[in-house]
């Protein structure tokens, strides 16, 4: 037998232990009188209470009994709009039907079960049910013996038999449909039919049900997905009988991969296998955090009995078919070649059937270099390749691979009836060939055009280059909605009455070119150092997409760089004030360091015309020609309702959110002590936010790789704003030294925060004993007072040879950047939202008395709280433990400790290792406290 | 009148017997609670459990041993804290979909317990009193080693030393009658 740990076993004493209760008992003001009163009133209730009890079960049973007499009929609802479809479909699913039948007929086993249809949609190719199923009487669908959580509690698909036949019950899934998250990874077994109206099986039915639990356990949504193969149905009947499902929930994490493939599933199969469980069998599979994570899992039968029955009017949605061949497309369509064009509300189809004979594909062999004699068309080798040139299409294989970047997206694109257009490019054809015994060969080849939402209502120049391919979920078009459809240069379709709508012209720029402000003087001198936005000039105007490609095109070549990549489209509104609105670019200019050094100066004078930098990141990697690489994000705010703003509105609004930093220094010193210091990257960041709106995300800040000189780092990180004085340096050198601890002073790690201020902080580390490392940290909270605050503590070694312990601490030194904007009463309460008053020591001193493992090392920082946005001090602990027990009774220990509670998941991974060393686990977990925090 | 006299009234369910016994013992429950806690409960949460300990009581007077009453309000109220911690803390948690270890955790069954129990409390009972009286502290009482040093005047640096060298016996005694620690 085992024990857990000593606080366990001393909780199940019942015995007194004679110890002087004085010496026990702590001064709480808690009044005995007042208990004792509260206890006998209490305790003289129940009689009033039973009976009260007992009328209201009564009561309960009268009308369950009544409740259960009218559920017992058949339920049925008419089909409403309801947003439960949106896992399955995006896009203007008003477009599409969606209908509920009144034919519904839910029959459950169990009184207890009701549904509640929710109704049908159907495109060309699948046609999808929902159905909510929960519990009379309100209680979750767990089990009683710990299944609560909702979020790791999946649900098997049921496999129920087939009502009336049998050969249907075991169809194989060809089709699942992508729901949530949780749902991943996870095959579906058939699980109903579809009848027609003569009552025969029809062959269309093979597909999927899903289940998705409710958060709170509650409702089961039942998603019948059915998909349609070729055959046209207008009707029929899909009849479900269910008598249980498998439940399972996920238990322990075996083992967590970043990537899936043949190696992490092997060495996954393996840890399984250490584990003694079988993968197949006893895991799953889980994302969590990026990660696969294979998890055991307990598994249990829930009754789910019923049957249920629907009809479905199944009516495809209208199409808008065409015949297309080289007259009305002559640049989609090959000389003598016809294809069909099939617009429906989840794609469009390009289609092209023809024969040819063996000589003809000879000849255009002949022509075509690509064929190789192999791929000739034999008696032993009926099937062939089949060269490029046989296509209908003059898309080439080559044209749909070709860089995005070379792809004219105007060539092919939808233009909607409300005047947004959708780009899209081609895909492979699908070619397949049959050869006939009379030597002809039968080719069936079509594209497929999905619509993808990352298409709608983005504008040519926003699509990137990674976002092309990932098309995962399928749009809902309603082809009534679409006015024109280009492809490959050829207009192949016009709705009726949009045959004269134009592509929207580019947004043009002539009202603002360099010359408008060429008499502005630029600083180009990095002594400059006075230089200061002018914001009395300041227009609130927009800028468009274009205007700011258009400036930078301009600006690169003046300064003779290279733009070479550019995203201008990022386009928000201020959190702050919705109002406001803010264009944002991003992009990367190559050339000289002096070049980009006077293309940012001149780019700053774009400040006063309403273009603001947000952050510049300059390589370090040079090439031969002396070329770097600047990247820049810009900003560019404009009010968007005007109505409502004043000039002066506006302008505050600015100035408080882009500030007047005297930028011109930092971007100075940006390139300067680029050159100066080698380092693998320096990134300069500016935001400013409005503080007195208490959204408080001012910062700026130089961000410097630690391996660099120190001073400078500090130096160049407070340049403007408040430096390290050296008189504080001295005091932390000369303190730490008295204490027996070593400073090390690191590098700026400036405020994360996104304050009004610059926390100007600095890394230091101390060792020594417990107590001297505390004493430390108790100096240090002396100087709060002093504006110099610990905002976090590492506990990255211990030595247990010499009883000490390494700690990093995080100092800050907050300044304001704008101090006239702030005045003192908002500068104490930044200080005490941001820097609490931790009593460090206190809690550090807590911790070490908990510490019991050798091999534990902890990080202290000052949050907040998602929820109050109050701050919290937050642990995170990484800990070595041998056994689970190990595990559980430290656990124990911290949950038995005031001052934390564990926030987080435990994340518990065993580490294998080779004899004669052993496995242990490691186990990293968060806790928050709030208890050294005083409020303001 | 005695704790043990109150003891066998409030066996016969007499009222006034239990008014004076939650006079009695309102600190010490009280302060459990708060120990057990770590001041993490309000004072009307620490109210609210006082109460309900004694409730319990009452509505389990049938199970008092009269010379252990004070032990046994001392367990409902370690019980009651624990219990009510575990409401306030939930609210705090925001995500443990992972394996906890607690949950697998089990000690056996409640005779094997009993016999724990009471070898435990013999070896309690062979400590040197100041380190009997540390441990009982620190672990039955929820003292806090600064707490423990204060009221007997000691080290805090040396209540936790013995606590350790107190553990580590006691680990070893279990671990020669066969118990896994």
């Amino acid at each position: 037998m085992k024990i857990s740990s000593l606080k366990n076993e001393f909780d199940q004493f019942d015995q007194d232990f004679e110890i002087d209760e004085t010496t026990i008992c702590a001064d709480l003001g808690i009044d005995p009188q007042k208990i004792a009163d509260n206890v006998l009133q209490t305790i003289a209730e129940p009689t009033v209470k039973k009976n009260r009890r007992r009328f209201i079960t009564v009561f309960v049973a009268a009308a369950a009994l009544s409740i259960t007499a009218v559920c017992s009929t058949v339920i049925a609802t008419s089909g409403v709009l309801r947003p439960d479809f949106t896992d399955v479909y995006q896009g203007d699913i008003s477009a599409l039907e969606i209908r509920g039948t009144e034919t519904f007929e839910f029959a459950p086993l169990d009184q207890n079960l009701q549904a509640e249809f929710i109704g049908i949609v159907n495109t060309e190719d699948r046609i999808v049910a929902s159905v909510n199923i929960s519990k009379k009487d309100g209680t979750p669908f767990t089990s009683s013996d710990g299944i609560q959580n909702p979020s790791g509690f999946l649900l098997e698909k049921l496999l129920p038999e087939v009502k009336n036949n049998e050969n249907h019950s075991q169809r194989p899934t060809d089709y699942s449909v992508r729901l949530k998250e949780q749902q991943y990874g996870f095959d579906y077994p058939y699980v109903f039919y579809v009848e027609d109206e003569n009552g025969n099986i029809c062959e269309q039915s093979a597909d999927a049900v899903e289940y998705v639990l409710s958060d709170n356990g509650k409702t089961l949504r039942m998603f019948i997905t059915a998909k349609t193969v070729d055959k046209d149905l207008t009707g029929g009947y899909v009849y479900i009988t269910s008598r249980y499902t498998k439940a399972y929930q996920y238990d322990k994490k075996l083992k967590a991969f970043n990537t899936l493939d043949e190696t992490t599933y092997a060495d996954a199969k393996y840890f399984c296998q250490i584990d003694g469980c079988d993968m197949d069998k006893d895991c799953k599979w889980k994302i969590s955090s990026g990660q696969y994570a294979l998890y055991t899992i307990k598994t249990e039968r829930l009754a789910l009995p019923f049957d249920m029955h629907f009809k479905i009017d199944y009516q495809l949605p209208d199409k808008i078919e065409k015949t297309l061949d080289n007259s009305n497309a002559p640049q989609l369509i090959r000389q003598g070649d016809q294809a069909q064009m099939t617009i429906s509300p989840t794609k469009i189809t390009l289609s092209s059937h023809k024969t040819l004979t063996t000589d003809e594909i000879n000849q255009m062999q002949s022509v075509s270099p690509a064929f190789r004699e192999e791929d000739k068309m034999t008696e032993e080798n009926p099937t062939i390749s089949i060269p490029e040139c046989v296509s209908a299409f003059s898309v080439s294989k080559a044209d749909s691979l070709q860089s995005y970047d070379d792809i004219d997206y105007e060539n092919s694109k939808l233009l909607m009836t409300d005047g947004s257009v959708l780009y899209f490019i081609l895909t492979d054809a699908d070619l397949q060939y049959e050869a006939a015994p009379d030597s002809s060969v039968t080719i069936k080849e079509a594209r497929t055009i999905t619509y993808s939402s990352h298409f709608v209502n983005k504008k040519l120049n926003s699509i990137n280059a990674d976002e092309v391919l990932r098309i995962f979920r399928t749009t809902v078009i309603d082809p009534e909605k679409i006015a024109k459809v280009i492809i490959n240069g050829d207009l192949i379709y016009a709705k009726t009455g949009y045959e004269d709508m134009t592509v929207p012209a580019p947004e043009t720029y002539t009202e603002y070119t360099p010359e408008d402000f060429a008499e502005e003087s630029i600083a180009e001198s990095s002594d400059d150092k006075n230089y200061l936005p002018d914001m009395t000039k300041y227009e609130p105007l927009e800028k468009t997409s274009n205007e700011m490609r258009y400036i930078l095109q301009q600006y690169t070549q003046e300064h003779s760089l290279l733009l070479t990549s550019v995203n201008t489209d990022i386009n928000t509104r201020s959190k702050d004030d919705p109002s406001i609105a803010i264009n944002r670019a991003v992009f990367t200019a190559e050339g000289a360091t002096e070049n980009l050094r006077h293309f940012l100066q001149h780019l700053l004078k774009e400040e006063q015309h309403n273009l603001f930098i947000i952050s510049a990141s300059l390589s370090s990697n040079q090439d031969e020609n002396g070329s770097r690489e600047l990247t820049v994000t810009i900003e560019n705010p404009f009010v968007a309702d005007d109505a409502y703003k004043s000039e002066q509105d506006v302008y505050s609004f600015v100035i408080a959110r882009w500030g007047t930093l005297q930028r011109s220094l930092p971007i100075e010193q940006f390139f300067e002590t680029e050159t100066d210091m080698e380092k693998p990257y320096l990134k300069l960041t500016m935001q400013q936010t409005d503080f007195s709106k208490q959204d408080h995300s001012s910062y700026s800040d130089i961000r410097i790789d630690p391996n660099h000189k120190p001073t400078q780092a500090l130096t160049l990180a407070n340049y403007q704003f408040k430096q390290w004085t050296d008189e504080e340096l001295n005091i932390l050198n000369s303190r730490h030294g008295t204490n027996g601890s070593t400073p090390v002073i690191l590098h700026d790690v400036n405020d994360k925060d996104n304050t009004a201020f610059c926390s100007n902080s600095l890394e230091l580390i101390i060792s020594g004993t417990q107590e001297k490392v505390l004493k430390t940290v108790q100096y240090l909270q002396e100087y709060e007072t002093k504006n110099l605050f610990i905002t976090s503590v590492f506990i990255f070694h211990r030595d247990n040879l010499h009883s000490e312990y390494h700690l990093k601490l995080t100092l800050a030194n907050p300044y304001p950047l704008r101090a006239a904007l702030l005045n003192e009463q908002q500068r104490d309460a930044y200080i005490q939202s941001h820097y609490g008053a931790v009593e460090w020591n206190k809690m550090l001193s807590t911790y070490f008395s908990a510490i019991e493992n050798d091999s534990i090392s902890a990080e202290f920082t000052i949050a907040s709280n998602r929820k109050t946005d109050a701050p919290v001090v937050k642990a995170d602990i990484w800990a070595n433990f041998a056994t689970y027990d190990d595990i559980a009774a430290y656990k124990d220990t911290i949950n038995r400790n005031p001052y934390f509670t564990v926030t987080n998941s435990m994340n518990v991974q065993r580490i294998y290792s080779l004899p004669p060393q052993e496995d242990y686990l490691s186990a990293n977990f968060t806790l928050t406290t709030t208890y050294f925090i005083r409020s303001s | 009148m005695e704790v043990e006299d109150l003891a066998r009234r409030l066996r016969k369910r007499d009222e006034k017997a239990l008014r004076e016994v939650i006079l009695r013992l309102t600190p010490l429950v009280a302060t459990i609670i708060y120990n057990v806690s770590g001041g993490e409960l309000t004072r009307e949460d620490i109210e609210e459990v006082t109460s309900d300990v004694f409730i319990t009581l009452w509505n389990n007077t049938d199970k008092i041993v009269p010379e252990k009453l004070k032990g046994y309000v001392c367990c409902i109220a370690k019980t009651r804290a624990i219990n009510k911690l575990k409401t306030v803390k939930s609210k705090n948690i925001v995500d443990i979909d992972d394996y906890d270890p607690e949950d697998d955790f089990s000690i056996s069954e409640h005779t094997e317990h009993q016999d724990l129990n009471r070898e435990l409390r013999e070896l309690i009972d062979t400590l040197p009193t100041i380190d009997r009286e540390i441990m009982i502290r620190y672990y039955y009482y929820y003292q806090t080693t600064s707490r423990i040093a204060e009221v007997m005047k000691l080290n805090p640096e040396t209540v936790k030393s013995k606590l350790r060298r107190t553990r580590e016996k006691l680990k070893a005694k279990l671990l020669e009658r066969g118990y896994g620690v």
